[in-house]
């Protein structure tokens, strides 16, 4: 028996509406992929606004976000990967190029004080300015436990930032963002903090990505950054709440967008193979396979926000998305002559970008540990029995 | 720079390109592409100093035979120099106290690249040159995943196993119902 997640009204609606913003987004694809530091001609897509709406707390916003007759309460994982899917079947580089909190806004709302909402979103209203999440350091990868950046207490209100962070969304365009670093030696002392990049000791160097390029990577370097004591994230929390505990909530968030990115990129593979071929082997196959994919990203969704902590959920549609992407990739690229790389740059495009799903929030590795572990925590008080 | 862009500079020697791009387009050394040949922008493939070109009229069948296996060879050269690149990053790397190249997920995806070499270089000459090319795509795509995000930057060596499978895409004749 299938389970079938089913989405009410509402989300029907949202995923109507997006669905309609993709073809939009897809016109701008390949300039921001030629190019994804000169976003200007780009900022007014329609996508973008809905993000911006989605992703911004109702109090920052004039009010809630509406489709028609529906209301909706920004923020929650469901409705970020119902549009999701359908933007990343526009183009996935345009959904990643969107100005906006990303990542740094969803910790922002798990850790901040109204205050630093207020600071955080308040610096992203114009809707032309980016955010970075600075947590990976070169080296290191995702062991989160062995970072080295340090959080050093100048005075009482006064901390100073220095280490370096590497592979950042926005690294280099970002205006405002998050960086985790250490205050001390043991887990509890990685703290995040709200950072400018215009602080004295800031410097970033974009990375020349293989794709995904609207994402726009780069290294981070800072040298006794000032870092005022108000802007470090999780004060008014207890003391396991203030950093990690944060991050692992984001990342779930996260590995379920990504899912949802490998999900829209792989259906606009095969849509763009049909084209060609109507008749080609094997695109039933692979659609009802993506739209199996499809049901795991809406259900991990639902999971993480039921409960931020859910982390199997997420990495279970991370790694089945992340896999299935690579491989219509390569069936389509199979299915096409070899004219159609170079007569539809977005099948070129799309073989580069479905390859970054491997590697943000957390390689299949990574993911394949969090679904054993949730696993055999889920069936631990059954096997007593 | 790897060895891509010579060892495919050695697999084209004599040819006529004109004749044997399939439909139109090929993958070259920048040297040696033809005058009336339009370069397609492609990033990765100018950093290993080639270039993706279209070239009108010509409607060749690709490289077949003995070229094919010889580029497979090139290939397979460097997927062999990524994968010392790989091991040598893996060993240099740890992840909760434990070097990666001693985690049981890494010794076994290493074991998949070196198994699909030795199918890649054990199947018949006659064989279709494609199942070898998606061999050698695949075994790439596993030592590439090695280097995590460093394997997705564009100034490493890594984008040369990128570029080897773009140019057995463009090159490589696959099934014939492919729209060949």
């Amino acid at each position: 028996m299938v389970s079938v997640f089913e989405l009410d009204d509402s989300f029907r609606a949202l995923r109507g509406a997006s669905a309609e913003m993709a073809a939009e987004l897809r016109e701008h694809a390949l300039a921001v992929d030629a190019d994804p530091y000169d976003m200007k001609p780009h900022l007014d897509v329609a996508a973008f606004r809905l993000i911006r709406e989605f992703m911004i707390p109702r109090r920052f916003a004039g009010g809630p976000p509406r489709i028609g007759r529906h209301e909706f309460e920004p923020g929650t994982c469901l409705q970020g990967i119902v549009w999701s899917v359908e933007l990343a079947y526009g183009d996935p580089g345009m959904v990643l190029a969107a100005p906006g909190s990303s990542l740094a806004g969803v910790l922002v709302d798990q850790l901040g004080d109204a205050a630093q909402q207020e600071h955080f979103y308040g610096a992203l209203a114009d809707g032309a300015t980016w955010s970075f999440f600075g947590m990976t350091e070169p080296g290191r990868g995702n062991d989160a436990a062995g970072l080295e950046t340090a959080l050093r207490r100048e005075s009482p209100d006064l901390y100073r930032l220095t280490g370096t962070k590497k592979y950042i969304g926005n690294g280099s365009r970002g205006a405002i963002g998050v960086v985790f670093a250490r205050t001390g030696s043991g887990p509890l002392s990685i703290r995040a903090a709200i950072v400018e990049a215009g602080a004295p000791g800031f410097e970033t160097t974009p990375l020349d990505m293989v794709g995904l390029r609207g994402a726009c990577l780069g290294e981070m370097r800072m040298r006794d950054v000032p870092v005022p004591a108000e802007m470090l994230l999780g004060q008014h929390l207890p003391a396991t709440r203030r950093g990690l505990w944060g991050a692992v909530r984001v990342f779930n968030t996260m590995r379920a967008h990504v899912a949802a990115l490998a999900v829209g990129t792989g259906l606009a593979l095969v849509d763009l193979v049909r084209a060609e071929r109507p008749l080609v082997p094997g695109a039933d196959d692979l659609a009802a396979r993506l739209e199996a994919c499809r049901q795991l990203v809406y259900t991990a969704a639902a999971a993480v926000d039921r409960d931020r902590n859910a982390a199997g959920p997420s990495s279970v549609a991370k790694a089945a998305a992340a896999a299935l992407g690579h491989e219509v990739s390569r069936w389509a690229v199979r299915s096409l002559p070899p004219k159609a790389i170079v007569a539809h740059p977005l099948l070129e495009k799309w073989t580069r970008d479905v390859c970054s799903f491997e590697f943000m929030e957390g390689t299949t590795d990574i993911q394949r540990q969090h679904i054993a572990k949730a696993y055999l925590k889920g069936r631990r008080p059954h096997s007593k029995g | 720079m790897t060895v891509l862009a010579p060892g495919l500079t050695d697999v084209l020697a004599g040819l006529d390109i004109a004749a044997t791009a399939p439909r139109g387009v090929a993958v070259l050394p920048v040297a040696e592409v033809p005058d009336g040949a339009q370069i397609v922008p492609n990033n990765l493939a100018a950093r290993e100093g080639l270039a993706l070109v279209r070239i009108p009229g010509a409607d060749g069948p690709g490289l077949v035979g003995a070229r094919a296996a010889a580029l497979a060879e090139v290939r397979l050269t460097v997927l062999r120099q990524m994968l010392e690149l790989a091991v040598a990053r893996l060993a240099g790397r740890s992840f909760a106290g434990v070097p990666l190249i001693d985690q049981q997920l890494v010794t076994g995806a290493l074991a998949d690249v070196v198994t699909g070499v030795e199918l890649a270089s054990s199947l018949a000459d006659d064989a279709p040159a494609a199942a070898r090319h998606e061999w050698l795509t695949e075994a790439g795509w596993t030592v590439t995943k090695f280097f995590g995000a460093e394997g997705y930057i564009a100034d490493h060596p890594v984008r040369s196993l990128y570029v080897s499978t773009l140019v057995a895409d463009v090159w490589i004749a696959r099934d014939p119902e492919g729209g060949w």
